[in-house]
């Protein structure tokens, strides 16, 4: 599904690279708060990396700082191989719709379209052919089980159901890179395993995914989980052989990483 | 702190919010007002109003369509402003409060908000109606219409029903807030809107009924057009409700079936959210349908009235101006002084001729005939034709006219013998001291003119005549001066009839203009204030599509195609109900009124335009991102 990354600049090949990235918010009015400090991530192609860190930790900061909706202080970003600071906002928005792949805790369905038309919505604004529409319309809702959801409406299914209907929307243009905020943080535990198992499979067939996240059991799913508190890098963890035993580390880093446990019970609650 | 401090706090606290509320309310008191004023005026109440009886009538009728218009938009606004709420109350609710004290919240609120809207709007009102006289009184060239003054009555009429009408909205309001639960109350800002269903038959009802409407004002002759007037009106009515609620609905189904053009680029958004929009603004569009053909038909009658006053006036007027020059030391108008004004604005006469005439009493051959009459020579009456470009042989003389005269002193005695003579009646304009019969005679006869005895000296007609053009309107204002200054007897010009005919209209043209104005500003700014009540959730909206990658030039398609529906298609649809209303006007009155129809509603189609853009304008600025990064 995923393109096959041509812009391969580097030594090595990477979907993203992020250095020193900085974020201060309200320094007009005196008060400054830095939200993201000096931040540095590089990430290769068919990864699946997870974002962890405490409420107010920088991690929303450094979400919409990837997902070019808001623009970083100081530092430098590339994604795909391109600056997404130097782009107007019409090359930008066209640089998410084609290139990157979004997936939200609130699902972002739009109510007034069918599942069909909300997963189609990419490729309807890029015109793409009818027939090339369907074809990868076919393709995607067979490889999340969706097919037979098409014609209903958002309200109308489960939230697991509407999050894979999101999934869908988000991989259909064939993205570099798909973003996931809290995608489990609205789904009861059993829509929330079915969904990180989709996402698992997708990134198995080579889709790169950067999560960010509080829930450690989503977060267990990930093949690196990159920790972030009061904007710092703080430490990063690499999964092993075993799903279990990675979801044990990472409890044990959100104790070590302080207000964690907390926010795990906030966000499951 | 007391309750009402909270209650205050809480007005000051989001001003914002309810500045949409507190503004759209000010403006109906606003058009109350100014229309309560505008019927209780003294000059309008006791004065002359062009029709009598009939335009009262119509006035009154309108003053209740005013206020009825006024209650809808107040309990609308008011509903829409209490819902936006909803979450509010339920946290006040989850915290404790009681339904009762919420009640009172809501009532104390909503008090110092009326209160404030009725006193900003009756200041608005009056400077509003000064505006406004000056402003007309300038387009028209006329005095005040009207003077302004303060009408207590009308100040009293509006505070009093405002008031009324805002305590009854509130409690109809704060009854509703108490009956939901909390959860409810908590959960409504995110109500899944579901598909709207739409009847064939209905839609095809509605579309037959305005059909037939159309084909019997269409068909109707002279007398006809009053017996149908009532069921054609209902019927096209119920068939525009019709047309709104279902037909729309299915249109954009067809639209939306239609894959291969609808899964293109924005289509797909703007068919899809205005499947929903038409769907829930449908009575309002369908009311502003109404309201726009109403207007629009009322406005275009009017004006076929007026063009058809003016018209027949300028029929009497075939040139702008014609006078009689004097020598004998009578106070005259001289041609110096016309050419003097007209090379001051430089206008170049079209017409500018002159013909030496003789005014003599007149005796016919039997006693008890005598009056005046106007003797002029041949050469010089062929001279004038020419120039004023009329035949100088009478079409049709009558036969009984003498064909001769007899000179005498200061007098000629008609068909009595002497020199042969024929009676004229020159097209042209004509001052009233000239209006007696015209005798023309060879130029030979007037050589034995005996001058002993007359009362008038020889003197000149004058006839000047020039194209309409920009520089008229001042070139009249300057003439106005030289001619007022002229016996009134010896001059006359269009444009001084035209200017009393207008004054003598006046009033009637002014409440004609005036009303339709508010009402169509009114229906505008209903729809206006329809919109900003989608606001928030456009906002979320186009707040998601931006995160997903639709730019910015996407959503501005997609919101303008939406204003653009909501604003022109009630509009377009009122301008064919209005288009056929005024053919039927037409065969009543047996006139040709394409032309007038096609004036009026252009006129009003720009003014919708402006609207439309105005709207989008601050749409578009209001959904810009504040903060780049929202969460959605």
């Amino acid at each position: 599904m995923s393109r096959t990354v041509s812009a391969t600049t580097n030594d090595e090949r990477a979907v993203l690279e992020a250095v020193g990235l900085t974020k201060v918010y309200g320094s007009t009015s005196g008060a400054a708060h830095t939200a993201l400090d000096g931040f540095d991530l590089r990430i290769r192609p068919g990864e699946f990396l997870g974002v962890m860190g405490p409420s107010g930790s920088g991690k929303t900061t450094l979400l919409n700082l990837l997902a070019t909706i808001d623009t970083p202080t100081a530092g430098s970003l590339r994604i795909a191989g391109a600056d997404p600071s130097g782009m107007r906002p019409t090359a930008l928005a066209l640089f998410r719709r084609r290139r990157l792949g979004f997936v939200f805790q609130e699902f972002n369905l739009l109510d007034t379209l069918t599942v069909r038309e909300n997963i189609l919505l990419p490729l309807v604004l890029d015109n793409v052919k009818v027939a090339e529409m369907e074809s990868r319309l076919r393709e995607v809702t067979e490889r999340l089980g969706i097919g037979a959801l098409l014609e209903r409406r958002p309200y109308e299914i489960s939230g697991g159901q509407q999050q894979r209907v999101a999934i869908a929307r988000a991989i259909i243009p064939g993205p570099e890179l798909v973003l996931a905020d809290e995608l489990t943080g609205n789904l009861d535990s059993k829509s929330a395993l079915d969904v990180m198992r989709t996402l698992q499979g997708l990134n198995d067939d080579g889709v790169t995914v950067v999560m960010v996240t509080h829930d450690p059991f989503a977060a267990s799913f990930c093949k690196r989980i990159v920790f972030i508190k009061d904007g710092r890098r703080f430490g990063e963890l690499v999964r092993g052989v075993n799903r279990q035993a990675f979801f044990q580390q990472v409890l044990d880093s959100l104790s070590v990483l302080g207000g964690g446990a907390d926010d795990v019970q906030a966000a499951r609650a | 702190m007391t309750f009402r401090q909270l209650a205050l706090s809480n007005i000051r606290g989001s001003a914002l919010r309810y500045a949409a509320f507190f503004l759209s309310s000010t403006f109906s008191v606003v058009l109350f007002f100014v229309y309560a004023q505008f019927i209780m005026h003294p000059d309008v109440a006791g004065g002359y109003v062009y029709g009598g009886d009939a335009t009262r009538v119509v006035l009154i009728v309108c003053e209740v369509l005013v206020a009825v218009f006024a209650f809808f938009f107040v309990l609308y606004s008011s509903g829409a402003f209490l819902r936006a709420r909803n979450q509010e109350f339920g946290l006040l609710a989850l915290m404790g409060t009681t339904r009762g004290q919420l009640r009172r919240l809501i009532w104390l609120e909503n008090s110092v908000l009326s209160v404030g809207a009725i006193a900003l709007g009756i200041g608005l009102g009056l400077l509003l109606s000064r505006l406004f006289l000056l402003g007309i009184s300038r387009v028209l060239g006329l005095d005040e219409p009207i003077r302004f003054l303060f009408v207590p009555n009308a100040i009293l009429l509006t505070a009093a029903s405002f008031f009324g009408l805002f305590q009854l909205v509130t409690l109809v309001g704060g009854f509703r807030i108490g009956r939901l639960e909390v959860v409810e109350l908590m959960r409504a800002a995110r109500k899944p809107r579901t598909v709207p269903r739409a009847s064939a038959l209905l839609a095809l009802l509605g579309a037959a009924l305005v059909v037939a409407g159309y084909v019997v004002a269409l068909g109707v002759e002279g007398a006809g057009v009053v017996l149908a007037f009532v069921p054609v009106v209902a019927a096209v009515v119920l068939g525009t409700f019709l047309l709104f609620t279902h037909g729309s609905v299915l249109l954009l189904r067809r639209l939306r079936g239609a894959r291969a053009s609808y899964l293109r680029g924005t289509r797909m958004l703007i068919v899809s959210q205005l499947i929903f929009r038409v769907r829930d603004n449908a009575r309002l569009l369908a009311t502003i349908a109404t309201l726009s053909a109403v207007v629009l038909a009322a406005a275009g009658s009017f004006y076929v009235f007026n063009r058809g006053f003016e018209q027949s006036l300028e029929g009497m007027y075939q040139q702008e101006l014609a006078f009689v020059e004097r020598s004998d030391g009578r106070s005259s108008l001289g041609p110096s002084e016309v050419d003097g004004v007209l090379s001051r604005d430089a206008v170049a006469p079209t017409v500018r001729a002159s013909v030496r005439i003789h005014e003599l009493r007149s005796r016919g051959p039997v006693a008890g005939e005598e009056g005046w009459l106007v003797l002029v020579g041949a050469s010089d009456y062929a001279a004038l034709a020419r120039a004023a470009g009329f035949a100088a042989e009478p079409a049709t003389a009558p036969a009984t006219a003498p064909t001769s005269l007899r000179l005498v002193a200061g007098a000629a005695v008609l068909g009595d013998g002497g020199v042969g003579a024929s009676r004229v009646a020159p097209p042209v304009t004509m001052p009233p001291s000239l209006q007696g019969p015209w005798y023309v005679v060879d130029d030979s006869a007037l050589a034995g003119l005996p001058t002993e005895g007359r009362e008038y000296a020889p003197a000149r007609f004058w006839l000047y005549d020039w194209p309409e053009s920009a520089a008229t309107r001042r070139l009249e204002a300057g003439l106005q001066e030289v001619v007022l200054a002229a016996p009134r007897q010896d001059v006359d010009a269009r444009f001084m009839g035209v200017r009393q005919l207008r004054q003598t209209l006046g009033l009637s043209m002014f409440a004609g203009v005036f009303v339709s104005l508010l009402f169509f500003i009114g229906a505008g700014s209903l729809i206006y204030f329809k919109l900003f009540t989608e606001l928030g959730e456009d906002r979320r909206l186009h707040g998601r599509l931006r995160r997903l990658g639709v730019t910015p030039g996407e959503s501005a398609r997609v919101v303008t195609a939406q204003i653009a529906v909501i604003y022109l298609l009630p509009f377009a649809l009122g301008a064919v109900h209005a288009g056929f209303a005024l053919d039927a006007l037409g065969s009543l009155l047996q006139q040709d009124v394409t032309r007038y129809s096609l004036v009026v509603i252009g006129l009003f189609a720009a003014v919708q335009g402006a609207f439309f853009l105005l709207t989008r304008w601050t749409y578009l600025r209001a959904l810009r991102p504040g903060a780049v990064a929202v969460r959605a």
